[in-house]
């Protein structure tokens, strides 16, 4: 991009890159509380502020990462396919009613956790008001279209420019070299189809919610948690997948390499299709009343998962950069060690997923231990990686190699995650406002993971001064 | 604790890996070397890779698929437990608990269970969905199953040392999650002692 104005920056990414560089310190700063809280550091608050924090945290947080990747994404592939943006502010616009109602909740200390398992938002103990699970399904039926609406339009635009196998790139798979497909548009056709059968899912289960909502009668729980960890499984997946969509894009520009579309990653990709909408069953090994053999696919799914993520994108990452020029600044560390961080938490998701060892990890901190990786050291590390090469580009501005503040985040990030590791290592137990007598020593390692959320904050505050901060300046004239 | 220590072991020192590959990848472009297809030569351990992953992950498969914590309709405990939950307490009882008004009625029962022995319990919960984690006197989680309204799920363990084992709730249920706590013994069948 040529242009000296901000405004050459496409609205809608500098939109969502704002609401990003915004929200993300708000919301982490919801699980600083929790930390303090569980550190004994807040001994007048009561534990339902813990409880609420906790659901807006990991609501706010999943969809933050999940819709500012894809706009991400979308900002990307609008290089090679024309979006009517009327479609894209509608689905912004009903986010942001979503998002609001979720805020309201948060007041009336409405806590049923990010995944809300059915009927937990139906028996608040007297915590919140009756109205809240009304305005709670209200706000997921807004979110629910939104993000359909999204999916939809990004697979018509991108159909309007490729034939659907192309965008699998099944021509690849049958040894074709043309037409050429951007390696975006395959992996935002998978994320469409995956992301609409989830949402298709999320739908079903809103209306076994809205069924008991409005007739008082139970549905089949075990039914509706199958439901309700297919929907947030895929999500959460989909969302670093988009941000490997972008780092498809956007990593070349400071290899001065071409990262095009192989076989190897044709393969991959349409595996992965596959493989995450099974993997989902690992959520659920504990449920004994489930079939043994969803079980054992569930162990069979999730490591497949594992083969395409790292002989193609981990692998495909570093080969980039091997004895290579490359251009190390803000947004080329934060997407190399955004894969990192996916290889990190993957490894411990994979060692998770294996049913004898979730015997003993299920419900302790192993599990925030392993997501923590790779959201906040690797999805969180792409965006905003993605986020300084849209503005840098965008105000022809020069990033700097900044390697003591990613020096921070890292170490913090790492030191963060670790604690809840050690806690999954000595079985204390996730979501505890107050650990008992038997796992007391979680309090201890929520205040070790408090020094490193300083290192975190410290490595946030100058990367939104270094970079964040461009958002938000008027713009300039173009000369 | 052994299983969380070997899992602990593995994926830290893999991840340790993979934190020194990267940053060997990293510090190799302090010596970039023009005109050299260096990519496709990293590209060609694509192909060991791939096979040391499906090797590696097809014997943890093998290995551990073996171990599943799942009672069949075949295994028979010497002792079943059953299991009532709701928010935000447990029921121990040796007497059937079909209904959540036992829950109100019957009172605790102090439970003993002979070392060694196979004990089942048989969890069902009457509200929400809660989770039924058996704590070691040592304060490692043990064995662990899900509560849940309509289903009842039977988990038979083989508790070897003796001693108070404590149960603690692993699936967030509500405002007093962490509160909610029962306990049981463990006593040698030689000496008749908890310790």
């Amino acid at each position: 991009m040529a242009s000296t104005s901000i405004s050459s920056l496409p609205l809608f990414a500098r939109l969502w890159s704002a609401l990003f560089v915004i929200l993300f310190p708000v919301l982490g700063l919801l699980g600083v509380f929790m930390r303090l809280f569980q550190s004994e550091m807040l001994p007048d608050i009561e534990p339902s502020w813990f409880y609420a924090a906790m659901t807006l945290h990991g609501l706010g947080l999943v969809g933050l990462v999940y819709a500012t990747s894809f706009a991400l994404l979308i900002t990307r592939l609008s290089q090679y396919v024309a979006f009517r943006p009327s479609m894209l502010y509608v689905s912004t616009g009903l986010t942001g009613i979503g998002v609001i109602l979720l805020v309201v909740l948060f007041l009336v200390r409405f806590g049923p956790g990010w995944y809300f398992l059915y009927p937990l938002p139906f028996k608040s103990a007297g915590v919140w008001p009756e109205w809240a699970p009304h305005v709670f399904l209200v706000a997921l039926t807004v979110l629910g279209v939104a993000w359909l609406l999204w999916k939809l339009e990004t697979l018509r635009a991108m159909a309007k420019s490729f034939k659907f196998s192309t965008m699998l790139g099944w021509h690849v798979l049958a040894g074709k070299a043309e037409p050429s497909v951007p390696p975006a548009v395959l992996v935002a056709t998978i994320c469409c189809i995956a992301g609409i059968i989830a949402l298709s899912a999320a739908v079903v289960m809103l209306v076994f919610f809205y069924y008991t909502l409005l007739t008082g009668n139970a549905a089949d729980a075990l039914l509706v948690k199958n439901l309700t960890f297919f929907f947030g499984h895929v999500l959460i997946n989909l969302a670093m997948y988009q941000g490997i969509g972008v780092l498809y894009d956007v990593f070349p520009t400071y290899t001065r390499h071409q990262w095009p579309m192989t076989k190897p990653m044709a393969i991959a990709w349409n595996l992965v299709l596959l493989l995450v909408l099974f993997a989902y069953f690992h959520h659920l090994y504990m449920d004994f009343a489930q079939p043994v053999a969803v079980q054992i696919i569930g162990q069979a799914a999730s490591y497949g998962t594992a083969i395409p993520a790292a002989v193609v994108t981990i692998l495909g990452t570093l080969a980039h950069v091997y004895r290579r020029r490359v251009e190390w600044n803000w947004s080329s560390l934060l997407l190399f060690f955004g894969t990192m961080g996916w290889a990190v938490g993957g490894t411990a998701a994979v060692i998770d997923s294996t049913v004898a060892a979730n015997f003993r990890f299920h419900n302790t901190l192993w599990v925030p231990a392993h997501f923590h990786t790779y959201l906040l050291a690797g999805i969180v590390l792409i965006i905003l990686g993605g986020i300084a090469h849209f503005v840098s580009r965008a105000r022809e501005y020069t990033l700097r190699p900044a390697r003591l503040p990613i020096s921070l985040l890292l170490i913090g990030a790492y030191g963060f995650v670790t604690m809840f590791y050690i806690g999954g290592l000595t079985s204390v137990p996730r979501r505890y406002a107050i650990y008992p007598i038997e796992v007391a020593h979680g309090s201890t390692l929520a205040q070790v993971a408090l020094v490193f959320v300083a290192l975190i904050m410290v490595g946030v505050a100058v990367y939104l001064w270094d970079v964040g901060r461009l958002l938000f300046l008027p713009s300039k004239r173009s000369s | 604790m052994q299983t969380q220590i070997l899992a602990f072991i593995v994926w830290g020192t893999l991840a340790l890996a993979v934190v020194g590959t990267y940053f060997f990848f990293l510090l190799s472009t302090r010596q970039p070397l023009e005109g050299e297809d260096y990519y496709r030569a990293v590209g060609k351990l694509r192909k060991p890779l791939l096979i040391a992953m499906l090797i590696v992950l097809s014997l943890t498969f093998g290995f551990t698929i073996g171990s599943l914590p799942y009672a069949t309709s075949r295994d028979l405990p010497d002792r079943v437990i059953y299991v009532g939950v709701k928010q935000f307490s447990f029921l121990l009882s040796s007497q059937p608990l079909v209904s959540e008004v036992q829950m109100d009625t019957l009172g605790g029962e102090l439970i003993e269970i002979p070392a060694n022995s196979r004990v089942e319990f048989r969890v069902r919960s009457f509200d929400v969905n809660h989770g039924f984690g058996i704590f070691a006197p040592s304060g490692e989680l043990v064995a662990q199953t899900q509560a849940m309204p309509g289903y009842v799920n039977r988990l038979i363990v083989t508790l070897p040392k003796e001693g108070t084992y404590s149960v603690l709730c692993l699936e967030y249920c509500g405002i007093a999650h962490h509160g909610m706590r029962a306990s049981f013994n463990v006593f040698s069948p030689v000496t008749g002692s908890t310790q």
